[in-house]
């Protein structure tokens, strides 16, 4: 997602913070990728 | 000239800068000397739009009101860092290209700098391929409109405006043009964009046919009238220009028979470049002098594209019509709206009659299309005053249509031009959100339908107003 939206990314990120700061919906998508840690479990 | 010989409106609230050589010496540090200005003459010449009451005002020695500042930038960085300036000394700066728009949007209500965006005026690249262009926001409509047909291509974006509007204005109100059916309305058209955000930060959104990355953010911004950032760069769909025009009019007995045919055409996914409905009132006014429309509802049609569909188009929109009691009228209406559509003098004229005039342009679904017509003309002749108030359906969809109301009167003695305008606009716009209209469908929200964003939007409003608090 850095890669693809370049800066306009922390935009999209500030307005999740906004709407969501506790971040309860649907958490480890599109704005954090713990995925990425899948293979080190 | 002298302004202290004008009265000026909005006085109230303007921001006091306190050391303005200062603020001129570091504005001219980042644009250069040439590109900034305080020169009484300019800083007048930024007072107003095109909002006709302004007009009216003008008339009367009133100034809407003063900006401090005039500054040309030609880079994003420059415009980032005159951003960075303004919010440390917080100064209100106001994106402005050609000042052609009618509801007050680029009005500096509370002073400030003018960013006039006219140095952003290249043509970069055509994409033949891709079918894309790409244009600093700062140029003007029809001098890419004639780059793009001297090329073979059609932007497909031609408002009334062309002359006097530019790409970064048109992305800033959610514009439509007169050719919308067939080529959409600007978001549809924007395919990349690069903007500057009210803190400075510089972001671009990738030019792309499609995605699904995310949400569609640079959706977001389309429509933000210079309140969430400024468009500096956009990436723009291109059409081959048409092989063949078809011009095509029919007069019907009413005004449901024209609402019925044109929907039927359209539901039958076929979709003329341009389809005008003119009123009764409208149709007497501009097409007095054809025979066939005496006391009948006009409609126009130009189908364009390559030849063979267009035949087909042709063919199935006049069996369209002539199924809903349409009476042919021929090419020559047609033609007459075409030499005269890009005619911005007839209603910027009124105010030297001492008349209050406006447009209001609606957007409306089908199934209550007609009802809600009346339901605003009965409103607004309930208005002391109205003299006038007529319309046509500019823009066609699938699902609905776009009308484009005028009103025309005289305020009763006890009430000034803008008390009489208010009440107009008032009737009209509850009338419109009575029925489940939205108020605005091309101009913009601007000033003066600011008031009714909270009925347009409802609670979204509240989510719209927190993420501009965020930004800024």
């Amino acid at each position: 997602m850095p890669v693809e939206w370049g800066k306009a990314f922390e935009t999209l990120k500030a307005i999740k913070n906004l709407l969501d700061p506790n971040n309860i919906f649907n958490p480890g998508k599109i704005y954090e990728s713990p995925w990425e840690k899948g293979g080190e479990n | 000239m002298n302004m202290e010989n004008f009265e000026l409106i909005y006085k109230d609230n303007r921001v006091i800068i306190k050391d303005k050589p200062k603020i001129k010496a570091r504005l001219s540090e980042i644009v250069g000397n040439d590109n900034v200005s305080d020169n009484e003459i300019d800083i007048l010449a930024y007072n107003k739009d095109s909002t006709l009451l302004m007009f009216n005002w003008t008339l009367e020695g009133k100034i809407a009101a003063l900006p401090d500042f005039i500054v040309w930038p030609e880079t994003p960085e420059q415009i980032s860092s005159i951003l960075r300036l303004a919010n440390e000394e917080k100064i209100p700066v106001i994106p402005f290209s050609e000042g052609s728009g009618v509801v007050g949007g680029a009005i500096p209500i509370y002073g400030g700098i003018i960013l006039d965006m006219k140095k952003f005026n290249k043509i970069l690249e055509i994409n033949d391929k891709d079918l894309t262009v790409t244009v600093e926001a700062g140029t003007n409509g029809m001098n890419l409109e004639r780059y793009l047909n001297a090329k073979g291509y059609t932007g497909g974006h031609i408002p009334q405006s062309l002359y006097t509007s530019s790409v970064g204005g048109w992305i800033a109100h959610r514009a439509a043009g007169q050719f919308s059916s067939k080529y959409g309305k600007i978001e549809d058209m924007v395919m990349g964009m690069e903007m500057v955000l009210p803190k400075g930060d510089i972001i671009k959104f990738k030019t792309i046919a499609r995605a699904s990355t995310g949400p569609q953010l640079d959706k977001f911004f389309i429509g933000n009238e210079g309140t969430l950032g400024i468009v500096t760069k956009a990436t723009l769909k291109i059409w081959p220009y048409p092989e063949k025009r078809a011009f095509i009019s029919y007069a019907f007995p009413t005004f449901e028979d024209s609402l019925e045919a044109t929907r039927q055409i359209l539901r039958q996914q076929i979709y003329p470049a341009v389809i005008r409905i003119y009123d009764a009132d409208e149709t007497y006014r501009h097409f007095g002098h054809i025979e066939n429309a005496k006391d009948k509802v006009m409609v126009i049609f130009i189908c364009e594209g390559i030849e063979r569909l267009v035949d087909l188009e042709a063919t199935i929109s006049r069996e369209t019509c002539e199924r809903n009691n349409g009476i042919e009228c021929g090419e020559e209406p047609v033609e007459h709206w075409f030499e005269t559509r890009f005619r911005v003098t007839e209603t910027s004229s009124t105010p030297t009659f001492k008349m209050v005039v406006d447009t209001i342009e609606i957007g409306f679904l089908w199934d209550k299309a007609a009802e809600m017509y009346y339901s605003v003309v009965e409103a607004a002749k309930s208005v002391k005053g109205v003299i006038m108030i007529t319309a046509h359906v500019s823009h066609f969809y699938p699902n609905g249509v776009g009308f484009y109301f005028t009103f025309a009167g005289v305020p009763p003695k006890e009430k000034s031009d803008f008390q009489f305008y208010q009440e107009v606009w008032n009737t009209i716009v509850k009338a419109v959100e009575d029925a489940g209209g939205s108020f605005g469908h091309h101009h913009g929200v601007g000033m003066n339908r600011s008031k009714w964003m909270p009925v347009e939007w409802g609670k979204a409003f509240e989510t719209l107003k927190a993420i501009k608090n965020l930004n800024e």
